[in-house]
């Protein structure tokens, strides 16, 4: 399955070097938690992280309660206080793939979802694929014996 | 509220869009369908938009660049 990339304003910031839009590789999914399914929402593609990140909101509005989770901290890559992730058992949605996950859940994450190596990279081989345009990703499943 | 998206209107709209919020695409996303101040709202609203497969995104409290971002 190949998945364009979704385009996002800027900033004047010069890390985009003057540029006024940025590609991005979002990717919907959605959340089984408990019965109810979520809508499907736009989740980054990040391999920098190091598992699978959504924003409480989220989880809330299908009955979560977050507060119940393993409590653990996340902090970024630049400095700051960390901040507290609440870790919990769903499913993820991906097309036609549903997968149980462990996945943390944080009120102020800059993103609704982080898709990082636990969760998500563990499950699928991802190609990054800039020689289009728009931008896309390959995503192939996964299967373990 | 329903209106077609082309790129560069996609963009205004995420530009303009009020941080901390969401909106509701069609499933094609060629289209705006709803917004919300939460994503228990923004979902409401798409369900009652009787859209079928909404794809929400979240607005951001800024576009600056980040990494792993912990507020």
């Amino acid at each position: 399955m190949r998945v364009g990339y979704k385009i996002f304003p800027t900033t004047n910031d010069p890390g985009y070097g003057g540029a006024k839009s940025t590609w991005m590789p979002m990717l919907p999914v959605s959340l089984l938690i408990g019965h109810s399914r979520s809508p499907r929402f736009d989740a980054l593609v990040d391999s920098g992280a190091f598992t699978t990140y959504f924003r409480s909101d989220i989880g809330r509005a299908f009955g979560l309660r977050i507060d119940d989770g393993e409590v653990g901290e996340l902090r970024g890559v630049v400095a700051g206080a960390p901040a507290k992730v609440y870790y919990h058992q769903v499913k993820i949605c991906i097309a036609e793939h549903v997968i149980p996950i462990r996945a943390g859940f944080y009120d102020r994450l800059g993103w609704a979802g982080i898709l990082g190596r636990h969760g998500f990279f563990e499950h699928f081989t991802i190609t990054f694929d800039p020689s289009n345009n728009p931008p896309g990703l390959a995503i192939e499943r996964i299967y373990r014996a | 509220m329903e209106a077609v998206v082309s790129t560069q209107e996609r963009l205004k709209i995420l530009r303009e869009a009020k941080p901390d919020t969401w909106i509701v695409f069609s499933a094609d996303e060629d289209r705006i369908v709803a917004a919300g101040v939460t994503f228990a709202d923004a979902a409401k609203k798409a369900e009652e938009s009787g859209e079928k497969d909404p794809i929400l995104t979240y607005i951001p409290s800024n576009w600056e660049p980040t990494l792993l971002q912990v507020a």
